[in-house]
C-alpha cells in the first residue's frame, strides 16, 4: 500500500457520504434520521484525508531522505498498517463508489417484497385511531395512514369497526400476486435503521368497480413498482381469512385486505419507505 | 518497533525523486472515480442494471456500507485518539489491575459508546495496543453494540409490549460479553493477538515532533481502510445472502424447542442487521418464540458476517476462527438462560 493510496480512499468515500447525504439519495438507503450522521462522517472523511495527503507529499518530498533524523519523515509513519496481510482489501472500497455511479440502483421494489414475504408482522407504534380519525378528516379527502399503521389497526378489534366503516387513503406500490396474477396486492416497506432491515407491508386490494362513486385511474391493476394511492374501508371478513391463515403457517403475503372505491396512479414519494 | 529495519523500509516510499510518478496511477484512479461519481449522479449516466434483484442486491449492499459508515468513522476517531492523544497512564487508572475485575469493567465502558459493532472493532484494536488487557478490550468489543443507550431505546420501542425484553436485552449480552472475556483470559494463548497487535502502526511516541493533528490523521485514515476493505466484503457476502435465502424459509422453524432458536440465531448472524435496528426486525418475525427472538438480538451484535469480516481484518484470520464460534454459543447459552428466567420458557 503506497502512501497516497489509503487517503485517497478516504476521500473516496467521504465524496460518496457527502454526495448521497445532501441529496434525496440518502432515502433509498438509510432512515432520514440517519442523514446529519452520514453527511458529518463524509466531512471528517475528506478532512482527515486531505490532512493524510498533505502528510504523504510531505513525507515523500525528494529533498528529505526518509534516512533523516527527522521522526516526522520515519518510514513506520506511513499508513501502511496492513504490509502483513492482504493490503488489497482496501481497494474494495472503491466498489461502493463505483456501484454509487454507474448502477445508482433504485430504492427497493416490488422484488424485495416478493423476496421477503413470510412470517413478518408490521410495526406501529400505539396510536390512538378515533381520535386521529376525528381530527384529520379535512375538506372531504380520506384520512391518509401509513400502511404500519392501517395493518395495526385492522389487527385491533377496538380499531376494526372504524376502518370498515371510513375511507382511508394508502400509498404504496404494485406488487405482483406470487401464485394468482387475478389477485391485487400493493406494499410498502418498513425500515428500521437501513435498506437492509426492510419489513414489506403488504395490502391485498379489491377494487369495488360496481360503487357508484368508484373512480379508478386503472382499470387493470398497473405494472409492479407502479405507486398509486389508494382509498378504501377494511375488507374484514378477507382479513380475518388472512390472519387466520398466517398463523396457520401458510405463505401468506398480505397482511390486511382492503375494498378500493378509488385508486389514483402517483409519483414515487420523496422517502420511498416507511419507518418505525 | 525498530523504525530503521530493511522490513519496515522496503514497503516505505523510496526516498528517489520518482516516487511520486509511482503514486499516479492511483491518484488517476480515485479522481476518476470521483469523477463518475459527479457525472453519474449529475445523470449523464444510464441506468446499468441487468435485473431487479441485481439492482436490489446493490441498493441493499450500498445500504449496509451508508449506515456503517458514520459509525466506521465515529470507531476510527476515537482510534485515533486512544492511539495518539490519551495518555497510557489513563488506561492503567482507569482499569481494574486483576483481569476478574477489568473484564466487567470494560463490559461496562462498552455502554458508553454510542455506536454500531463497526465502531467498536478499531477501538479495541487500538486499545489492547496502548496496553489494555486484552480480554478487557474483547469484552468492550462485544459489549459496545449490545448494550449501549441508544440499542436500549430502540429495543423498548419495538418491544412495547413486552418491557422486560429491554432488560433480557441487556442482561443477556452482558453476560456473554463478560464470559467471553473470562473465558478467553483464561484459555486463550496471548500470542494469537498480539503477534497482530503489534503489527498496528505504532503512532504513540511522545519524543517526536510530529504534529499531533497529522499523527492522529494518519492513524484514523489507516484504520479506516483497513476495516473500510473487511467491510465491503461483508456487506457483499450479506446483500448476497439476503438475495439468495427467501424468508418464507423461516416459516419451517416458527414454535417452539431448540431449532427455531438455533434458526434466529443463525439469520442474525447472516443477516448482520444493525444492532439500533434488528429490535424492530426481531418484533416483526413473530412466528417465534421471545426466547428465540432474545437469541437473535444477543447474537446480532456480537458475531455477524458483516463483524466477523471486520474483526478478521484487524485481528486476523487466527484470531476469528477461535473467537466467533466462542462467542456465538456463549450469545446462544446466555441468550436462553435469560430467556427462560425472564421471558417465560422458550
Amino acid at each position: 500500500m503506497r502512501p497516497f493510496d489509503p487517503p485517497l480512499l478516504a476521500i473516496a468515500s467521504g465524496t460518496l457520504a457527502v454526495r448521497v447525504g445532501t441529496t434525496d439519495l440518502v432515502f433509498r438507503y438509510l432512515r432520514p434520521s440517519m442523514r446529519p450522521w452520514l453527511i458529518a462522517s463524509g466531512v471528517v472523511l475528506l478532512a482527515l484525508g486531505a490532512i493524510a495527503l498533505w502528510d504523504a507529499w510531505q513525507r515523500t518530498r525528494p529533498h528529505k531522505p526518509v534516512g533523516s533524523t527527522d521522526p516526522a519523515f520515519a518510514p513506520d509513519q506511513v499508513a501502511h498498517a496492513h504490509e502483513h496481510h492482504a493490503t488489497w482489501l482496501c481497494w474494495l472500497l472503491l466498489l461502493p463508489v463505483a456501484l454509487g455511479a454507474i448502477v445508482d440502483p433504485r430504492a427497493l421494489g416490488a422484488a424485495s417484497v416478493s423476496q421477503n414475504r413470510g412470517a413478518r408482522q408490521a410495526f406501529s407504534e400505539p396510536f390512538d385511531l378515533q381520535n386521529y380519525l376525528a381530527t384529520h378528516t379535512t375538506g372531504g379527502q380520506a384520512p391518509q395512514l401509513t400502511m404500519a399503521q392501517y395493518i395495526t389497526a385492522a389487527r385491533n378489534p377496538a380499531d376494526r369497526d372504524a376502518l370498515n366503516a371510513t375511507e382511508i387513503r394508502l400509498l404504496g406500490f404494485v406488487v405482483p400476486h406470487p401464485t394468482d396474477p387475478a389477485r391485487r396486492l400493493f406494499s410498502r416497506l418498513q425500515v428500521g435503521c437501513c435498506a437492509a432491515d426492510a419489513v414489506p407491508l403488504v395490502v391485498e386490494v379489491t377494487v369495488a368497480t360496481t360503487s357508484p362513486n368508484a373512480r379508478s385511474d386503472a382499470p387493470r391493476w398497473p405494472e409492479a413498482n407502479q405507486w398509486v394511492e389508494i382509498t378504501a374501508k377494511l375488507d374484514g371478513p378477507l382479513t380475518d381469512g388472512i390472519i387466520s391463515a398466517n398463523t396457520d403457517r401458510v405463505e401468506q403475503f398480505a397482511m390486511a385486505a382492503v375494498t378500493a372505491s378509488a385508486v389514483r396512479l402517483v409519483d414515487a414519494p420523496e422517502q420511498p419507505y416507511e419507518y418505525p | 518497533m525498530s523504525s530503521r529495519s530493511p522490513t519496515d523500509t522496503a514497503v516505505s516510499p523510496s526516498p528517489n525523486p520518482t516516487s511520486r510518478i509511482e503514486h499516479l496511477p492511483a491518484i488517476t484512479a480515485v479522481v476518476w472515480v470521483n469523477l463518475l461519481l459527479v457525472v453519474a449522479y449529475s445523470g449523464a449516466f444510464g441506468r446499468v442494471v441487468a435485473s431487479e434483484r441485481m439492482e436490489n442486491w446493490a441498493t441493499v449492499f450500498l445500504s449496509l456500507m451508508l449506515q456503517a459508515m458514520p459509525f466506521l468513522v465515529l470507531g476510527v476517531v476515537v482510534s485515533a485518539a486512544v492511539s495518539t492523544l490519551v495518555p497510557t497512564a489513563w488506561f492503567e487508572r482507569a482499569l481494574p489491575k486483576s483481569p476478574v475485575l477489568a473484564v466487567p469493567a470494560a463490559g461496562a465502558f462498552g455502554a458508553l459508546l454510542p455506536g454500531c459493532e463497526c465502531s467498536a472493532v478499531p477501538v479495541a484494536g487500538r486499545l489492547m495496543q496502548r496496553g489494555v488487557p486484552q480480554a478487557a478490550a474483547l469484552t468492550f468489543l462485544l459489549a459496545s453494540p449490545a448494550i449501549n443507550p441508544v440499542v436500549v431505546v430502540a429495543t423498548s420501542v419495538a418491544f412495547p409490549n413486552q418491557p422486560m425484553m429491554v432488560l433480557a436485552r441487556f442482561l443477556a449480552s452482558f453476560v456473554a460479553a463478560v464470559t467471553v472475556g473470562l473465558l478467553w483470559q483464561r484459555f486463550a494463548s496471548p500470542e494469537i493477538l498480539s503477534a497482530r497487535i503489534t503489527r498496528l502502526v505504532e503512532h504513540h511516541r511522545h519524543d517526536d515532533n510530529t504534529p499531533k493533528v497529522r499523527a492522529f490523521a494518519n492513524v484514523a485514515i489507516a484504520d479506516f481502510t483497513q476495516a473500510g476493505g473487511y467491510l465491503v466484503l461483508g456487506a457483499m457476502l450479506v446483500a448476497t445472502f439476503q438475495a439468495l435465502i427467501p424468508s418464507t424459509t423461516l416459516d419451517r422453524f416458527g414454535g417452539d424447542g431448540i431449532v427455531p432458536i438455533l434458526t434466529l440465531a443463525a439469520l442474525a448472524v447472516v443477516l448482520s442487521i444493525c444492532s439500533e435496528a434488528d429490535a424492530f426486525v426481531a418484533a416483526s418475525l413473530s412466528r417465534f418464540s421471545l426466547t428465540a427472538r432474545l437469541v437473535f438480538l444477543t447474537v446480532g451484535p456480537m458475531v455477524d458476517l458483516k463483524l466477523v469480516a471486520l474483526q478478521s481484518g484487524t485481528f486476523g484470520r487466527r484470531f476469528t476462527q477461535r473467537f466467533a464460534p466462542l462467542t456465538f454459543l456463549v450469545c446462544v447459552a446466555s441468550g436462553v438462560a435469560v430467556g427462560q428466567i425472564l421471558l417465560g420458557g422458550t
